[in-house]
């Protein structure tokens, strides 16, 4: 009976000594796992550079490294601040890497790409003349604007399609800044929209879907091409809930989002990879948990922040929005050390 | 100010700082493949949306040194004719800069650098040191001069005039590593330098220099910034 004993203990050791070995070399007992290549493209919302507060801390919030470092994905940012669609095709368009971005190779390699694109094909070309024409109902000049905008994301789409035909595209819709207090539009433009009856942030929707609605045609003329990480929706939901929770999510220069508008995106496109199947909920959960509750302890010890309070919170909670609530409102307005 | 110089301020800011935000983690203990020995690599062509602006520097003192302990330090000269151009430009223009409104400044400073203002400038850039890295040498900070700029700032929430210190330097510090980076597009892997932190797993450090071998046989390097489109080539001579 001993010598039985001992040897279920040596084939329990030497099982469980291969099971190890096994996971070590990132195998399980359904196959071969691969870490999965994620890849943002696109603006300056995407990139992170502003936004993130203080940008010392743009690791812990921007989005992409969130959703990178949350499922162990390997991830890269190759948005660039300023892109219009139009500047998006000639970079995803250039032959062969040029430098070592690589940013070629990583479309090729990539599992998972998020884009964020559209808001500068507008930005750049005059807010306050495109609320004035829709105080008109006048949309001419928007649509002709997206009309150019729509060949430039055939084209991008295309063009990701050809380098990696496998590779899971995900588009992200954009949000609508135009609230009331808003600097984005000027003194004269926010007395008109007064005067007129309008409300900025109507007005800002009338454009806003025209622009989303960029991503809407393509999907209807090409089903399935991408999926929609529907960024505005969780904007606007804010705003419904009020106009000072969206102003949250948004930086001081009403443009990019704040920290809390990055968890809030990271939030819409981490559901969109669990609904695909492309990543694991409780894992991801617990380990966003985590990197809130290390990004707490490294930022605001020492700060009239109760750290250890908000981080048993931040462990009961049951859902990335209320991770986040718990986080951010426990931290607005407290300056952070850094 | 208009929103588009707003938002022209905002991209020259983001390139700024996707320049230098390379330094906002650096590690302390460093094992990755560094230089074995101390390697200055001097500028040798700038160009920033198809301008050429190697002259605005002094070529010879913009450099790059990597030192063997996984440091590096990116030195930014002017001309040495720079200085005095502005602050002639400056006196000359002086109620122009009076009249422009700093607040978008302010309002960038205080998200870059939580809890600082650029209306109270020499904390914020003390602040800029510590947080990311960034240095702005030459200013006598305690001296008449300085002291009077600053104070007026704080007060008037304008830009006073003053006079562009001669030696005035931008450093940038932050930790670096060799690596070599695959690439689909050409047998060679990029030979590249990360500069900052990056994680093991998969992080993305915002900034990589290339190295290349240049016409002369000299060890080089270029830096890259997609929105300026700015290139900046150094080399060892």
């Amino acid at each position: 009976m001993k010598k039985k004993a001992l040897l279920l203990c040596a084939v329990i050791l030497l099982v469980s000594t291969l099971f190890s070995l096994v996971a070590g070399c990132g195998e399980t007992a359904e196959g071969p796992t691969r870490q999965l290549n994620f890849l943002v493209l696109g603006d300056s919302i995407g990139e992170a550079i502003l936004g993130p507060s203080p940008l010392a801390a743009r690791d812990l919030y921007a989005y992409c490294t969130l959703i990178g470092k949350v499922n162990g994905y390997r991830y890269h940012n190759r948005a660039v601040s300023g892109f219009k669609t139009g500047q998006l095709l000639e970079y995803v368009s250039r032959p062969a890497d040029e430098n070592a971005y690589t940013h070629i190779t990583l479309i090729k390699e990539a599992d998972i790409i998020d884009v964020s694109i559209l808001g500068n094909d507008f930005l750049q070309d005059g807010v306050n003349r495109f609320a004035e024409d829709a105080m008109q109902g006048d949309f001419s000049r928007a649509e002709r604007i997206l009309g150019e905008s729509y060949d430039n994301l055939c084209g991008i789409i295309d063009r990701i399609y050809e380098l990696n035909p496998d590779v899971t595209l995900i588009m992200q819709t954009l949000y609508n800044p135009l609230f009331a207090d808003t600097i984005m539009l000027s003194d004269v433009v926010k007395q008109k929209i007064t005067e007129g009856g309008f409300d900025s942030y109507d007005i800002g929707g009338s454009l806003l879907n025209r622009l989303n609605d960029v991503l809407y045609r393509y999907l209807v003329q090409h089903p399935y091409k991408f999926f929609i990480a529907d960024v505005n929706a969780k904007f606007d939901y804010a705003y419904r809930k009020g106009p000072q929770y969206l102003e949250r999510y948004m930086y001081a220069d009403c443009v990019h989002p704040s920290n809390e508008g990055h968890a809030a995106i990271f939030s819409v496109l981490q559901t969109v990879l669990e609904q695909l199947g492309l990543a694991d909920h409780d894992r991801a959960l617990q380990n966003y948990k985590d990197l809130c509750s290390e990004r707490l302890t490294k930022l605001y010890s020492g700060t009239s922040v109760n750290v250890n309070d908000v981080k048993k919170a931040i462990k009961c909670a049951s859902t990335y929005d209320k991770i986040n609530e718990i986080y951010f409102d426990a931290t607005v307005d407290v300056v952070p050390r850094y | 100010m208009n929103k588009r110089k707003v938002l022209i301020l905002s991209l020259l800011l983001i390139g700024v700082l996707s320049s230098v935000f390379c330094l906002a983690s650096c590690t302390e203990t460093d094992d990755r493949p560094h230089f074995t020995q101390e390697t200055t690599f001097t500028l040798t062509a700038a160009e920033v949306m198809s301008n050429d602006v190697i002259g605005y520097l002094s070529a010879d003192n913009t450099t790059i040194v990597f030192f063997p302990d996984g440091r590096m330090r990116l030195t930014l000269t002017p001309n040495p004719a720079l200085p005095g151009i502005v602050s002639v430009y400056m006196m000359r223009h002086k109620d122009d800069l009076a009249g422009i409104s700093l607040s978008d400044m302010d309002r960038y400073t205080g998200e870059v650098l939580p809890g600082q203002s650029f209306y109270r400038l020499m904390p914020a850039l003390m602040k800029l040191g510590d947080s990311l890295g960034l240095h702005v040498n030459g200013i006598d900070y305690e001296g008449e001069a300085a002291v009077a700029f600053f104070a007026d700032l704080e007060e008037s929430h304008t830009l006073p005039t003053f006079a562009v210190p001669k030696d005035l330097t931008v450093t940038i510090e932050a930790s670096y590593a060799l690596c070599e980076v695959p690439s689909a597009t050409q047998e060679e892997p990029f030979r590249a330098i990360y500069l900052g932190d990056y994680a093991d797993l998969g992080g993305d450090p915002i900034l990589l220099l290339t190295r290349y071998t240049d016409d002369e046989g000299n060890e080089a390097l270029f830096l890259t910034n997609e929105t300026l489109a700015l290139r900046f080539d150094f080399s060892v001579r």
